[in-house]
């Protein structure tokens, strides 16, 4: 289990990170979510050591994190590329040994990773000679190979298609269940949301909301009430209970409510409902809520 | 895994086709039949010292993954740096045109080497300076050979005229008439003097050359064409290196996983022992060259010369491939090309330096000493027999030592700078050496 408690990060005058805390579990997918600039690649770094923290420390398995700690964790960077010159399998294996992977194993790994990413038959291409999908898979492999303890990724489906995405997700979701905490960045919130475990919202350096996507939701249930016009869903809205946080929007009015029943009570209560039906929000509406 | 079964009550031969047909067709229960066959393990068929260690299929990671390390130290993790450095260099096209081009620079300073040879080119001047003899007698005496005769009171004044370049061979005639009169010249043979004689006159060299001028100085431009292309060439390819790392964040992954001195000294060394190349090409084809010009007397000759290019070449080399890599650290581009610039001026004017001011002995005494000169000066030197062997030994411990000394400096810029400027936050990183083995798992 990674721990991260109290993370704060800044330069001059600009704080990348505020009092930053959250848990990557073991065996779990953990997506942070944040638009561009809200600190997610700070955070990356600061876990790995690559920037101190001004404040607040991390914890792998309940020991605080000192340098050389971190020699077999997974690192990817959100920039891509490697070296060009070289071979994928080489490059792959090369990165691996440098984490003290033996020389079989590591070549083993990499045979194994470019199979089921597609790549097998890139194998022996001039990392140069790849599309920028290949490379991005390829740059995954390479964290991977060494069976790392820890894996920190970094935007890693930036450049990846859907189906080559799925592949990494696959890879990821079998690490993990190996028994480590697997921790990415994304500005997909649609793809945190359907492959994360646990969520943690970033938003201008600071944690805006933890945890699955079930306790972001929370336990009140929203619906929405569609009306004939602006108007009417306006009107309707004064007649609802503040408690059930109606808001109006264009012809439409949303509210909360504990069940599917108590939102029909609300709605038999106010007069020129066209359409009425749970509202499925996603981790995007949940963000611009908690922010 | 698939179970193989046997049935140990029938003997070989039996007709087990036919039992086994009788008993199905007696209906007899499959689970009762199948107690009495015995299950063996695959192995049981193998002798024990060739059975294959078989992991249980239900002990592997879901990845697919294995998981073998071993303690990675220090000296280790630079290898491979090195290794991968050297391997891609070695690969690149610059690499291949550089080595061409070195071999086809060698191939050609002998082609001229062996024309000017034959032409008389780099001879000695055709002034003779004649000692104890009337200006008269020297007037006849020029008139006689056809070549400028001059008079000089003593052999001390005919030696100074030799230093200075006014005459190519100073004649002296044995005072007691007993012997017959010799040459004596400063450093090679005064050929168009010699050539004037009726009869062969020996000749004495006050400053006697081991390799003759005409080869020595097509060898020591030589040497500085292999100096300047391996070192440059190399510290070019680490420059580039590092700067897609950079630029990649692959430094922040070895940083992450490496001592940062180990990556610096990986690359440094790697590289330097690649320049071992470059020398051999070029000392391979010189001497098969002058092999098969007939010249084995002057390959011969050249070899300690040679030798002790080859030692302080490479302590030079390791001193400029340090210096690229404290030029690649700085964080402007600017600074950066002033680094690079002023690396590339330093290894260019320690080159030119002993091959413009070879005649001036004090200084070329001062340059074989001297780091970034020392390769091509020292050289020269040997060749022009005015070295001791120990004198090699301080010029290639002068180039290590100064290369320790660029290295440290280097290293310790490597570490500091190795995050910074790659990126947002690339602020001062907390880049530590790290010391101890990794945890395995």
């Amino acid at each position: 289990m990674l721990e991260v408690k109290g993370l704060t990060v800044s330069h001059g005058r600009k704080t990348y990170l505020k009092d930053v805390s959250f848990t990557a579990d073991a065996a779990r997918l953990t997506g942070v979510v944040g638009l561009r600039g809200s600190g997610k690649t700070e955070l990356v770094r600061t876990i790995m050591g690559l920037i101190d923290a001004d404040e607040g420390t991390i914890e792998l398995a309940g020991t605080q994190l000192g340098y050389g700690d971190r020699q077999n964790f997974g690192y990817l960077p959100s920039e891509r590329g490697g070296y060009p010159r070289m071979k994928v399998l080489e490059q792959i294996v090369y990165l691996a040994r440098l984490h003290g992977m033996t020389l079989g194993a590591a070549e083993k790994n990499a045979v194994t990773l470019l199979s089921r990413l597609d790549l097998a038959d890139r194998a022996y291409a001039q990392l140069s000679h790849l599309s920028g999908s290949e490379v991005a898979r390829v740059d995954i492999a390479a964290v991977l190979a060494a069976d790392p303890d820890v894996v920190l990724l970094d935007e890693p489906f930036d450049g990846l298609d859907a189906e080559s995405a799925d592949a990494v997700f696959g890879l990821l979701r079998d690490h993990a269940e190996s028994g480590v905490p697997v921790l990415f960045t994304t500005d997909k919130w649609r793809l945190a949301q359907e492959h994360a475990d646990d969520l943690v919202v970033l938003s201008h350096g600071r944690v805006a909301a933890h945890g699955t996507f079930g306790d972001l939701q929370g336990d009140e249930k929203h619906f929405t009430a569609r009306f004939a016009d602006p108007a009417a869903a306006e009107a309707a809205r004064g007649r609802i209970d503040e408690a059930a946080e109606p808001v109006a929007n264009e012809n439409e009015v949303t509210f909360t409510a504990a069940d599917h029943d108590a939102a029909a009570a609300i709605v038999r209560s106010v007069e020129g409902v066209h359409a009425f039906g749970p509202l499925n929000r996603d981790l995007a509406d949940l963000f611009k809520e908690s922010v | 895994m698939v179970d193989k079964k046997r049935n140990d009550d029938i003997a070989p031969g039996d007709e087990t086709d036919d039992i086994l047909s009788s008993a199905i067709e007696e209906d007899t229960d499959p689970d009762d039949l199948a107690d009495e066959f015995v299950e063996i393990e695959d192995g049981e068929e193998v002798p024990e010292e060739l059975r294959e260690e078989q992991q249980d299929p239900s002990t592997l990671p879901k990845t697919g993954l294995v998981s073998e390390f071993h303690d990675l130290t220090p000296s280790q993790a630079a290898y491979l740096v090195g290794h991968r450095e050297t391997s891609t260099v070695s690969r690149s096209p610059l690499f291949y045109v550089s080595a061409l081009l070195l071999g086809l620079a060698v191939i050609s300073a002998l082609v001229i080497g062996f024309q000017q040879a034959g032409d008389g080119v780099g001879e000695a001047p055709d002034t003779l300076a004649v000692v104890g003899v009337e200006q008269e007698q020297a007037d006849a005496f020029s008139q006689q050979i056809g070549l400028p005769v001059v008079s000089v009171e003593d052999e001390a004044a005919g030696e100074a005229m030799l230093r200075s370049g006014e005459a190519g061979a100073v004649y002296v005639m044995d005072p007691t008439g007993m012997q017959p009169a010799s040459l004596l010249a400063l450093d090679r043979d005064p050929q168009a003097i010699l050539d004037t004689l009726n009869q062969p006159v020996p000749v004495d060299y006050l400053e006697p050359p081991a390799v003759a001028p005409v080869v020595s100085d097509p060898v020591a431009w030589g040497m500085g064409v292999v100096v300047l292309l391996a070192a440059l060439t190399l510290g070019a390819a680490l420059y580039q290196n590092l700067r897609t790392e950079k630029r990649n964040r692959l430094a922040e992954v070895i940083a992450a996983t490496i001592p940062a001195r180990s990556s610096a000294w990986g690359r440094v060394y790697g590289l330097t022992l690649l320049s071992l190349t470059f020398t051999g090409i070029a000392l391979g084809v010189l001497l098969v060259g002058l092999s098969i010009g007939q010249r084995t007397d002057i390959a011969v000759s050249l070899l300690p010369a040679l030798g002790w290019f080859a030692l302080v070449a490479l302590m030079t080399v390791f001193i400029v491939v340090s210096a690229h890599l404290w030029a690649a650290t700085s964080a402007s581009r600017r600074a950066r090309r002033v680094g690079y610039g002023a690396v590339v001026f330093l290894s260019v004017a320690g080159v030119l330096a002993p091959l413009v001011l070879r005649a001036e002995s004090t200084v070329m005494l001062w340059l074989s000493y001297v780091p970034f000169t020392s390769p091509v000066a020292m050289p020269m030197r040997f060749m022009a027999g005015q070295a001791d062997w120990w004198e090699g030994v301080y010029a290639a411990a002068a180039s290590a030592v100064v290369g320790v000394i660029v290295f440290w400096l280097a290293s310790a810029a490597y570490r500091r700078t190795l995050l910074q400027g790659a990126g947002r936050s690339g602020r001062q990183a907390g880049i530590k050496a790290r010391g101890g083995s990794r945890s395995k798992k």
